[in-house]
């Protein structure tokens, strides 16, 4: 069989990143442009900057992308791009640059959902098996995925407010802790003790999370201390929020393992990374005998490459768009 | 020789084509919000129209603000993209400029744009075309004070005066006027926002 070349642009947030990714597994070439020092700066990312850098950097990143591959436009068979969900003016700049693409080479155009990328991220290390539960966790999602087979998603619950790394990133900057705030919370987090009594947040029946309330929880409780005249242990607290986080999160994980008669579960995105979750997952994954599949760190943070491997199995769904493709800040996984 | 002209920058999508220095062709559309959806399939369609293949192009006209940031970074974007592929070189033009092509009776045009809080993005131009005040973010105030003779206001921004002209564009004047400039490298062209972000602001105080 002929291979099949996807040429994938991802610009959703603040990396700018375009990959080549043959057959849906293997990654020709990736480039990943991090604006995470420029954001750093000012605590987080600013979308006004990160559009801004974006349309300096695109065509400097698709040229070091065909350089590093060695191959020419015409090589690929198609263009996958991220449409959403983002931050809108990154997103556009990726979207233009792709639709620009394809209306130049004629290739078809792939709208990919930017955790439809996270999840097949895994597909790059180790070939998809199904039915699978796919457990998305980044600084704007936390949802439960179900997946029966390539490229179809169910969601069968998510966050009711905060995405779980949105909820580090604020704890942080309680504690006091510089940006980016879940990594650092995570290092904390394990030489501190769990010394703090903070409420295991909407636990519950269903398979859905609430992390405001946590988050509100640390506020609180750091304001009592402040009020009284102690002092935060910040790596206690950090201990106790995230062993908070990741019970609850292990928890309805778990459960929907068992009710769907799950053996793969897939962990992706940004907070894939976070060591605490990593560690009870794989005590949990031996207990209860299901595989655990992870990406490597590379993977875990926004890439093209990610896209190009989910842009495989939608062009072979034959999901096509049309030139006429916007941009989605929000727009639900189907 | 094909030249393609394209501005996304504010409140109208024009997109024209010239074969060597004349007009051959130009679709213009007024809408706020989605040049991200149509600056595309237009472009597809002006090329189609007229039987021109994108590896025909010579040289990109794009208009690099100021205006919408967001709609100045669509058209930037698909010209730097296709400036890469075919290796075309790019002249960036003023969205001001392009407004001051309007024809009019009086001896300077102001072109402006809202820029929010009393101010504006404006310049003055005589009815050559020619820079008289460079574009810059400032008050309307500011730029009468440096007229002495008769002005007439270019905007798509009704609410900024009572005496407001919508423009009427001449995007063969504009062009023509920038035919022989020299072309800036797609890698390194850039947006001419005339304004630092929020942020930027707050940070350098």
């Amino acid at each position: 069989m002929k291979d099949t070349y996807i040429l994938a642009i991802e610009s959703s947030c603040d990396e700018t990143s375009m990959s080549i990714i043959k057959n849906g597994t293997d990654d020709v070439a990736t480039i990943i442009l991090s604006q995470m020092d420029t954001h750093a700066s000012f605590g987080g990312v600013v979308p006004e900057i990160a559009s801004r850098m974006h349309v300096e950097s695109i065509t400097m990143v698709l040229d070091d992308l065909l350089t590093k591959a060695n191959m020419k436009l015409d090589d690929v068979d198609a263009i996958a791009v991220t449409y959403g969900p983002g931050l809108i003016g990154s997103l556009l700049i990726g979207l233009q640059c792709a639709k620009t693409l394809a209306m130049i080479t004629k290739k078809p155009l792939i709208p990919v959902h930017h955790i439809a990328g996270h999840i097949y991220a895994n597909n790059l290390v180790k070939r998809l098996e199904f039915p699978l539960l796919a457990l998305v966790v980044s600084g704007g999602h936390t949802e439960l995925v179900y997946m029966k087979e390539d490229y179809s998603f169910e969601k069968i619950g998510g966050t009711l407010d905060d995405a779980v790394g949105e909820a580090y990133d604020k704890v942080a900057r309680v504690i006091g802790i510089p940006y980016p705030g879940g990594p650092n919370v995570d290092k904390l987090a394990h030489v501190g003790k769990d010394s703090y009594n903070l409420p295991l947040p909407l636990d519950d029946d269903t398979y859905n999370f609430s992390f405001s309330g946590l988050k509100s929880a640390v506020i609180n409780l750091k304001h009592n201390l402040d009020q009284r005249g102690e002092k935060v242990i910040p790596e206690d607290l950090a201990t106790s929020f995230q062993n908070r986080v990741v019970e609850i999160l292990t928890k309805k994980t778990l459960k929907a393992i068992k009710e769907y008669n799950i053996k793969h579960l897939i962990v992706a995105g940004g907070v894939a990374a976070n060591k605490g979750l990593r560690e009870r997952l794989e005590v949990l994954s031996k207990e209860n005998d299901f595989e655990l599949i992870m990406p490597p760190m590379k993977y875990c943070t926004d890439n093209a490459a990610m896209i190009g491997a989910a842009g495989f199995y939608a062009y072979q769904k034959g999901r096509i768009a049309g030139l006429d493709l916007n941009a989605k800040a929000t727009d639900k996984l189907q | 020789m094909i030249s393609l002209f394209v501005d996304t920058s504010y409140k109208s999508l024009f997109i024209a084509l010239f074969e060597d220095k004349k007009l051959i062709d130009q679709i213009q559309i007024m809408s706020e919000f989605n040049f991200s959806e149509t600056l595309i399939p237009k472009l597809n369609e002006l090329l189609d129209n007229n039987h021109i293949d994108s590896k025909d192009i010579s040289k990109i006209f794009v208009v690099v603000g100021p205006g919408s940031f967001t709609g100045i970074r669509i058209g930037l974007t698909a010209c730097k993209t296709l400036a890469y592929v075919h290796n075309i070189p790019i002249i960036p033009l003023s969205s001001l400029e392009f407004m001051a092509t309007t024809k009019v009776d009086t001896k300077y045009i102001i072109p402006l744009i809202d820029a929010r809080h009393d101010m504006v993005f404006g310049g003055i131009y005589n009815i050559k075309g020619n820079k008289v005040v460079n574009d810059s973010y400032c008050s309307i105030d500011s730029l009468i004070e440096k007229v002495d003779d008769s002005y007439t206001f270019i905007s798509f921004d009704k609410s900024l005066n009572d005496n407001i002209v919508i423009p009427n564009y001449d995007v063969s004047k504009i062009v023509l006027n920038h035919y022989d400039d020299a072309p800036v490298n797609c890698h390194a062209i850039k947006p001419n926002y005339l304004k630092q972000t929020e942020a930027e602001e707050k940070l350098n105080g």
